[in-house]
């Protein structure tokens, strides 16, 4: 079974990052979040951005938009259909911000307004990015929610946020994302915060929506399980750093790096939903001590003296491929070939 | 808006906190030593009023009796003679009231003008050195008493400057603005070293909240962002404190009026005091319980009407 | 036999991290060290005041502030650095005693209300409202009208007021810690009441009511010499700083220093002890904000 998701090649590239440096804190001694990250994502892709908390993909998503600001500071370059957003201004941002790009969050609950109506809340995203009138904005938002899958949408323009259950309140988010049809949406783990059934419909939802409007998509997660049901492709961050990129299944079959080893040895396989996870011994440096050298060698069961020392680079050992590893799991030939 | 019942059932919480508070000034001048028909009559009275005083108060049934015609006599707005002004002490508090809630306002209006922009500057920029600037600035205003800033102002823009009168009030809303100035901008000095510690947290803590960073991600304009989603949120927590602080802005008045020869119910408790005037007192302590509350509750229907998800409680 | 006592959290060793923290705070340092040298002035005035602060002078009437005489003198040719010198043996006391008496009686209210709850919770609940509906200063100057102008009858004044609003932020606490775990542990071993209240949960209860305590006593001497000021504190000749500041009220056209000249320590002081209790605050904050 492979490549049956997603024809890659042929679909132009939408977003380009280049060498992605987030760094917060005092500029000479920064506190360095995301460190020279570079990826590609095509139109119509969904891209699965996995790693433990702290590892710097919640950052990752933030950066694209420029949301970190005026904390953090970012480098590199952030090509979007060809132009750099990294030197936008604030202002020159907002056209593309909910317009072009859209993001979700985490959290239901506090990622919503909790004193304005959600009618607001999903037109004034139209009232900043179309020439709709009014009327035509109220008509439009009651199709989104009932898009998104909100019973009864008309009747529930007026009601506020905490008249919403957590699945529901994460339905009207992603209906505001997509009230301007953007081309990239950025999910940051968009359903960590709910209930394991209504987890799936959500994905499910995401998927299906990103199909009809064919958009892309990079979705934030700390759980295998998630990207294995709806991505295309998986990136896998730690400790700022990305280690390992390819398409969904070939990553899952065979993964290349050992910590996208371990991370897969934490997704319930058959069994009940409920069972321990396994995990990781250790646990992920700070963003103060993280090492200059490989950040996983202090957890890893492969290190060696050479991980401690020397960084890793990023090499395409294969097609759409890419590791960052001194001593991957699996030679070059298995990585081909499979 | 806040619902009916909303409204009913927060004027019934009151009802007890009140009888309470009724209690105390009731007590009040049971404390004192000796006859209180004495202490609440003139000093030459003479035995007939005595005797009518005591008829009028319940004086010679037992305590609860009493409270009971204490209410009674409250509610009907009797509240005795003033035995400094010789006239009943309702009149005399009506007459004075309406300065000390036109300075009060006026004292609001400014600290929210000083505050709010400060506020916002400061978090905005939060830690760095004009935050620290402002806030130490504001410090120092809260180490100071309300009569000493209204001394200092009365000095340098009164006396040196010769910008605003010095005391007195005047007889037109607009006179007064001018009139008022020192005093109003003493006590607002102080209310606004509390009023921005407290908007400059809540902003910082709004500002950094997922629904404003959310906000920013579907690409609204700034003054949207700022307005829309953050003042809105701050205002909650500041209309609380500026409800709660209407203590603080009472005992103000009091001290203000005093040093700028406003004649409001904070210098007439004053006046009392030295005259030993207890059915002035008493009446004087009840109208200010009574604002107070008034002022609480107006904080509660504020808070509700801003925040929806206080509504159904 | 020795009795087993159950251990409550360790205490010594946060007190010397806490030091540590402390220490390298500049508001508290600052705080700590105006708060001292206060205490040392209040305790030997003598020490410090270059001039007799009863003494007339009548060669240097209402003089303004100079090198020899740096607050002025006033109309009777004392100087003015001394009186206000003197006076921190009044205010110091203002602090002390106004908020100390009302830390007691408050303290001992909110942990035995925090802890048995029920019908006492109750009428304290609806005493709170009732105090709370009352502006501070004009509950305590009806109570001095009652009780008569006066340093001690001031005291009495504000603690029958004040205790309710110690008594409130302890009971608050108490009621946290008795949520935890060691408060239902210490109640398995079968210890008494009063000792888990006492030897267990107040000690851990007591952090917020210190910071309120010093913030308290800045508080303090605001409404002493507002107090004195009205007339109602101190009373003249005592040297206080608000009284010397309403001496000075008549006279503020002409010779503006000799009432706002102790109006700096006041706000000195009141600045002392809550650069203190705000940084004493901040340290006492669970980590992670």
């Amino acid at each position: 079974m492979s490549d049956t998701k997603f024809e890659a090649a042929d679909r132009p590239v939408m977003l380009e990052i280049r060498n992605l440096i987030t760094s917060f804190g005092p500029p000479e001694r920064p506190l360095v979040a995301v460190d020279r990250l570079s990826l590609k994502l095509r139109q119509g892709e969904i891209l699965g951005l996995v790693g433990e908390s702290g590892s710097g993909k919640s950052i990752t998503l933030r950066s694209i938009l420029g949301l970190i600001r005026p904390r953090g500071r970012v480098s590199g370059e952030i090509l979007w259909k060809g132009r750099d957003l990294v030197p936008l201004s604030e202002r020159a941002l907002g056209d593309i911000r909910g317009k072009e790009i859209a993001m979700i969050f985490q959290e239901p609950m506090t990622s919503l307004n909790p004193l304005l109506p959600v009618g607001i809340q999903i037109t004034e995203n139209l009232a900043a990015h179309t020439d709709l009138d009014a009327a035509s904005r109220r008509r439009e938002a009651i199709t989104l929610l009932d898009r998104v899958g909100i019973p009864g949408a008309a009747a529930r323009l007026g009601d506020f946020p905490h008249e919403f259950s957590g699945g529901m309140r994460q339905r009207v988010m992603i209906a505001i994302a997509l009230a301007s049809r953007p081309a990239l949406l950025l999910a940051d783990e968009p359903t960590t915060a709910l209930d394991v059934t209504i987890q799936d419909q959500i994905l499910r939802l995401l998927q299906s929506l990103a199909g009809e409007f064919g958009m892309s998509v990079i979705l934030v997660t700390h759980d295998m399980g998630v990207v294995a049901a709806c991505c295309d492709n998986v990136a896998v961050m730690y400790g700022g750093r990305l280690c390992e990129i390819g398409s969904t299944d070939t990553v899952i079959e065979r993964p290349a790096h050992p910590y996208t080893e371990g991370l897969l040895h934490s997704i319930p396989r058959g069994g009940a939903p409920r069972t321990p996870l396994y995990s990781i011994p250790g646990l992920p440096s700070g963003l103060a001590d993280r090492p200059a050298a490989c950040a996983f060698a202090s957890r890893c069961p492969a290190a060696t003296q050479l991980c401690r020392e020397t960084l890793p680079l990023p090499t395409e050992v294969a097609a759409g491929r890419m590791l960052a590893c001194h001593h991957p799991r699996r030679t070059a030939e298995e990585l081909r070939h499979g | 808006m806040p619902s009916l019942s909303y409204l009913l059932s927060r004027l019934l919480q009151i009802v007890p906190t009140f009888l309470l508070v009724m209690v105390f000034i009731f007590l009040f001048v049971r404390l004192l030593p000796g006859d209180p028909a004495i202490a609440m009559a003139e000093a030459k009275a003479s035995d007939q009023q005595l005797v009518e005083i005591r008829e009028r108060l319940g004086l010679n049934e037992p305590l609860p009796v009493q409270f009971g015609y204490f209410v009674r006599n409250t509610l009907t707005g009797d509240l005795g003679r003033s035995i400094l002004m010789k006239r009943p002490v309702i009149e005399v508090i009506m007459e004075r009231l309406p300065v000390t809630i036109y300075l009060s306002l006026y004292a609001v209006a400014l600290s929210v003008l000083v505050a709010a922009p400060l506020a916002l500057l400061a978090a905005t920029r939060a830690n760095s050195a004009t935050d620290v600037a402002i806030r130490g600035v504001f410090q120092v205003g809260l180490s100071m008493p309300v009569f000493y800033i209204g001394l200092v102002l009365l000095t340098v823009l009164g006396a040196k400057l010769r910008l605003f009168p010095v005391g007195g009030y005047g007889r037109t809303f607009f006179a007064n603005l001018y009139h008022l100035a020192l005093p109003a901008l003493s006590i607002a000095l102080y209310t606004s070293a509390i009023l921005m510690r407290n908007l400059r947290a809540s902003l910082v803590e709004v500002l950094d909240a997922e629904f404003v960073q959310f906000a920013r991600a579907k690409g609204l304009p700034r003054r949207v962002v700022l307005s829309r989603h953050v003042l809105r949120n701050a205002l909650v927590s500041a209309v609380t404190l500026l409800g709660l602080s209407i203590g603080n802005l009472m005992s103000g008045t009091l001290v203000t009026e005093t040093v700028f020869a406003v004649p409001g119910v904070g210098r007439l408790m004053l006046e009392a005091i030295f005259a030993r005037d207890y059915p002035l007192i008493q009446g004087l302590t009840l109208t200010f319980a009574v604002i107070v509350s008034l002022t609480f509750l107006a904080t509660d229907l504020v808070q509700s009407w801003l925040d929806p998800r206080l509504r159904q409680a | 036999m020795t009795t087993l006592e159950f251990p409550a959290p360790p205490q010594r060793s946060r007190l010397s991290a806490f030091l540590g923290l402390a220490l390298r705070r500049p508001a508290f340092l600052i705080g700590t060290g105006i708060i001292a040298a206060s205490l040392l002035i209040a305790l030997m005035p003598g020490l410090f005041a270059p001039y007799d602060p009863l003494a007339f002078d009548m060669g240097a009437i209402q003089q303004g502030p100079s090198l020899s005489h740096p607050f002025g003198t006033d109309g009777f040719g004392r100087d003015i650095l001394s009186r206000v010198l003197w006076a921190y043996r009044v205010d110091m006391q203002m602090a002390f005693f106004a908020t100390v008496f009302a830390l007691m009686i408050g303290v001992t209210t909110g942990a035995l209300v925090g802890y048995y709850g029920g019908i006492a919770d109750m009428i304290f609940g609806r005493l709170v409202d009732a105090v709370i509906t009352f502006p501070f200063l004009v509950l305590v100057i009806a109570i001095v009208a009652v009780l008569g102008p006066g340093l001690v009858n001031m005291y009495v004044a504000i603690t029958a007021v004040n205790w309710v609003y110690y008594a409130r932020l302890t009971r608050a606490e108490i009621m946290a810690q008795k949520a935890q775990d060691y408060a239902a542990a210490a109640r398995v071993l079968g210890y008494s009441d009063g000792r888990i209240i006492f030897r267990h949960l107040l000690p851990n209860a007591l952090g917020p009511v210190i910071v309120y305590w010093m913030t308290d006593m800045a508080l303090a001497i605001l409404l002493g010499s507002s107090l004195g000021y009205l007339g109602l504190g101190a009373q003249p000749p005592a040297a206080e700083w608000g009284v010397l500041i309403a001496e000075g009220r008549n006279f503020i056209m002409t010779a503006w220093w000799i009432s706002l000249m102790p109006g700096l320590a006041i706000v000195l002081t009141g600045l002392g002890f809550s650069l203190m209790g705000d940084s004493l605050a901040d340290l006492l904050r669970p980590k992670g904000r």
